[in-house]
């Protein structure tokens, strides 16, 4: 352990444990509120899925699901007040159990950046956990984080859809998505916006070269999932990768020294 | 389906948006409908309004359905248990949605799943109907 890193990880978890608490109590609320919805309810019923279930139907179970979920939202409180170890794993029992229910994940990949971070503070805040652990919890967080722009902006670097903005413009047109009609559809800014959205991804491992670096990326990437948040309809990414984010602080804090 | 859920999570693949596809429909119509017409989808995306960058369970809704859509879009082995699963959830997902268009009606609608690509679909190619069987059919 080098010395003053002790300082650097109260820090990062300072950061962390509440942004990870809210955004564990927005997804459990949210969840809980989408699994109450009739067409919701009817397509992930507890007969319909049985079968699938198999010896887990029990723990699969709607209310088992929802009775989870309200302890997730108990726990998130925990996490953010006293950075309490199981109240990010009660997130984690959460999470895992509605995505089980769902048969997959309940809002895409947020649930798996939600899952890695409760899972890496689960580690990190436990009372007997030697620092070195608690240091390598959260450098996986960033590892994460940082794959998670890198390989997103690679797959898209490939496609010459996004060079030439007919991906975004197909993407704003999906139903599914609902964006707003005052989001632009000029192909040229497309162009610029679909270039511009991967290269800042492909620049993600730039983060770990400075912890001043580092800052500047988590603050140009929380505008980014907050313009998706507002376009797409996704603020679970917004809260799931802005609980992460601290964690690319710390990484090249980490490696300054 | 535990052990599944946990290694999609542990691994994810982080590939977000990268090719654009045909982009899967569940749509339903009352059985008296006339051939070829009547068909509505079966859940729709909300409006998108400026408090949803904090809050929007209606999005996560459509996109938990749509996910599922999607899902029946590429399975094609309908001898497995999970393909049968999906076929069932699908079922569920029609009525349920019946049941918002017209409340009361315990009729058995039909439900299709049809793919739109591109910007501007001017056709509609059905992959899946509720009979249920694959079918490769041109829709207006």
């Amino acid at each position: 352990m080098i010395a003053g890193d002790a300082t650097a990880l109260d820090t990062v978890l300072a950061w962390m444990a509440p942004l990870a608490a809210l955004a564990s109590a927005h997804a459990a609320l949210d969840t809980a509120v989408v699994l109450r919805d009739p067409a919701v309810r009817a397509a992930h019923d507890d007969a319909v899925l049985a079968a699938e279930r198999g010896l887990a139907a029990p723990l699969l179970a709607r209310r088992t699901v929802l009775a989870a979920l309200a302890l997730q939202g108990a726990g998130a409180v925990a996490l953010g007040v006293a950075q309490a170890w199981w109240g990010a794993a009660l997130g984690v029992v959460g999470t895992v159990l509605a995505a089980a229910h769902v048969r997959g994940r309940v809002n895409g990949g947020s649930d798996a950046m939600l899952f890695t971070v409760l899972a890496a503070l689960a580690v990190a805040c436990a009372p007997r956990a030697r620092d070195a652990l608690r240091t390598g919890a959260i450098v996986y967080v960033a590892a994460q984080c940082t794959a998670s722009y890198l390989r997103a902006g690679v797959v898209k670097a490939r496609e010459r859809d996004w060079w030439t903005g007919r991906a975004l413009a197909a993407f704003l047109a999906l139903p599914a998505y609902g964006a707003p009609a005052w989001v632009p559809r000029d192909r040229a800014l497309l162009r610029a916006a679909g270039i511009g959205v991967f290269a800042w991804e492909l620049a993600a491992p730039l983060a770990w070269a400075a912890p001043s670096l580092a800052v500047a990326y988590a603050a140009s990437a929380v505008a980014f999932h907050a313009a998706n948040a507002l376009v797409l309809g996704l603020p679970r990414f917004l809260l799931a990768w802005g609980a992460a984010l601290p964690s690319l602080w710390f990484a090249a804090t980490l490696l300054a020294r | 389906m535990l052990a599944a859920t946990l290694l999609r999570l542990c691994l994810p693949s982080w590939a977000f948006f990268d090719r654009i596809g045909a982009a899967p429909r569940l749509e339903v119509r009352p059985p008296d409908a006339t051939e070829g017409h009547g068909w509505r989808p079966a859940f729709v995306a909300p409006r998108r309004r400026w408090w949803h960058v904090a809050w929007a369970p209606a999005a996560t809704r459509t996109l938990l359905l749509q996910s599922l859509v999607e899902r029946a879009q590429v399975e094609t082995d309908e001898a497995t248990p999970a393909v049968r699963a999906t076929r069932r959830q699908l079922g569920a997902l029609a009525a349920a949605a019946a049941r918002e268009h017209v409340p009361g009606d315990d009729r058995r609608w039909q439900w299709r799943v049809v793919e739109r690509g591109g910007e501007a679909p001017a056709r509609a190619r059905t992959v899946l109907a509720a009979t249920p069987r694959v079918v490769e059919s041109i829709a207006p």
